[in-house]
């Protein structure tokens, strides 16, 4: 006798799960530009979407990838259909996150599919699978939402791999009559995936992080990672007017040039070269990166206008260094290879050392204006 | 995938007497953790598991433990400091 596994939605009733409260109109403003038509299946109107990518789409994923107005491309959640759709055409399931959803119907072909899209706040799949938001809940409510039953003959539902995460595939089948199938991790092999009677490779179920997929999140991290550039330059701005010199903007702007360097080398040098670092932990390998920056700056100390102590050089090494550390500490964010537990033991090593190294390289800086 | 992160954190445990052998956690494991062996499944490298927790969810036994959760760092340091802040 098999037992059946607790579940997330145990204890709600069936008004919970399929009914949200406060829902909005649809409005398909986000991806009007990207809608061929409509098809009208009872009283549902379902927008059907084009496959080739506009200008307007790649401006778009520029600016997500820049992250200028990243929530403002949500797509609607609910269901598409994509070229010659009837009864027969599998159902492909995926996030309301703008990329994703662009990623997902390029590869689409007009012999026709459904897309149904889950309300995931604008957050792609895997990250969106690990909080939960692309979860058995809302694919049972989205499917009975849109009657589902109504609209395809098959019962079976395509997931990317990494939606997996948080699904529980025989609730989903419980409450829906749906089967989940997982496809593969990329939408690039999702055409191969079906054609292959829905097997997937290995290769289509192994997740990378290439060079490539590495690189393009590297505008977002060096702009994310700016704010603290900032305060760097506050710092000095303060410093400079506090201690009289000319020039204070000019000055501070030097001063403030290394910490920059110090984004690019976390931000941008650090994700490239992630392969070829030493240590396992990610901000002892920053950290590394962080010398060998702060080395450089104290050899041409007199470039960046510091003052000439020994007290200021220490305290900008420590910064410098701590600063590296930290952007490729918190990269293990965006990888797809640390674990949970290892990302809190090196927090919990890393964090307190951060505040008292960081602490101590400003406490310097002063003693070496002041003295 | 060559990358790896710390030695001997992971938290993954599998009841074999539980399995029943459907092979859903090899399928949905994004680094391949896992095998069929005389129609159970069996851990094959435990090091390369990232703990996402697609495993745990999908086993309709409830035979695989792991500790999971949103790994980013910025929501291990609100943690810390107390706050409920998220991440991403």
């Amino acid at each position: 006798m098999v037992e059946e596994k607790t579940s997330s939605l145990e204890g709600l009733s069936e008004k919970d799960i399929f009914i949200k409260e406060g829902e909005e109109e649809i409005s398909y403003h986000a991806i009007h530009h990207a809608i061929k038509r409509w098809v009208k299946i009872d009283d549902k109107r379902i927008p059907i979407i084009d496959t080739q990518l506009k200008t307007k789409d790649y401006l778009g994923s520029c600016m997500v990838r820049l992250g200028i107005g990243r929530y403002d491309y949500k797509i609607p959640p609910g269901l598409y259909g994509v070229g010659h759709v009837d009864e027969k055409s599998p159902v492909i399931v995926t996030a309301n996150f703008k990329l994703t959803f662009d990623c997902l119907r390029k590869e689409l072909t007009e012999s026709g599919y459904w897309i149904l899209v889950l309300d995931t706040k604008g957050i792609n799949v895997w990250c969106a699978a690990g909080k939960g938001t692309f979860g058995s809940r809302e694919l049972i409510y989205q499917i009975n939402k849109w009657e589902l039953k109504k609209v395809v003959k098959t019962r079976n539902l395509i997931l990317p791999q990494l939606g997996a995460t948080s699904m529980e595939p025989h609730l989903v089948r419980k409450y829906t009559g749906f089967k989940v199938m997982y496809g593969p991790v990329r939408s690039v092999d999702i055409l191969n995936y079906i054609e292959q009677n829905y097997e997937a490779d290995e290769d289509m179920r192994r997740v990378s992080f290439s060079l490539k997929e590495r690189l393009v999140l590297t505008p977002l991290e060096i702009i994310l990672n700016m704010k603290y550039v900032g305060m760097f330059f506050l710092y000095f701005l303060l410093l400079n007017i506090f201690n009289g010199t000319a020039e204070i903007l000019t000055k501070s702007f030097y001063n403030t040039l290394p910490f920059m360097m110090a984004n690019l080398t976390g931000s941008l040098v650090f994700p490239i070269i992630l392969p070829l670092v030493p240590f396992r932990s990610f901000s002892l390998n920053g950290g590394l990166l962080g010398v060998l920056l702060g080395s450089y700056i104290l050899y041409d100390f007199r470039i960046y206008t510091y003052p000439e102590s020994f007290c200021f050089k220490l305290g900008i090494f420590l910064l410098l260094v701590m600063f590296v550390s930290y952007i490729a500490f918190n990269f293990t964010g965006s990888t797809t290879y640390t674990s949970f537990s290892g990302v809190k033991k090196e927090t919990r090593m890393f964090f307190p050392a951060l505040l008292i190294k960081v602490g101590v390289g400003f406490i310097l800086t002063l003693i070496g204006i002041l003295l | 995938m060559k990358f790896k992160y710390l030695k001997n954190v992971v938290t993954l445990e599998l009841n074999r007497e539980a399995c029943i052998g459907c092979g859903l956690c090899k399928m949905v494991c994004p680094h391949r953790v896992f095998q069929l062996e005389n129609r159970k499944a069996i851990i094959t490298d435990k090091e390369k598991c990232m703990e996402c927790g697609a495993c745990a969810s999908n086993c309709p036994v409830d035979a695989i433990k792991v500790d999971s959760g949103v790994g980013c760092a910025a929501a291990m340091i609100n943690k810390i400091l107390g706050s409920k802040g998220g991440c991403c």
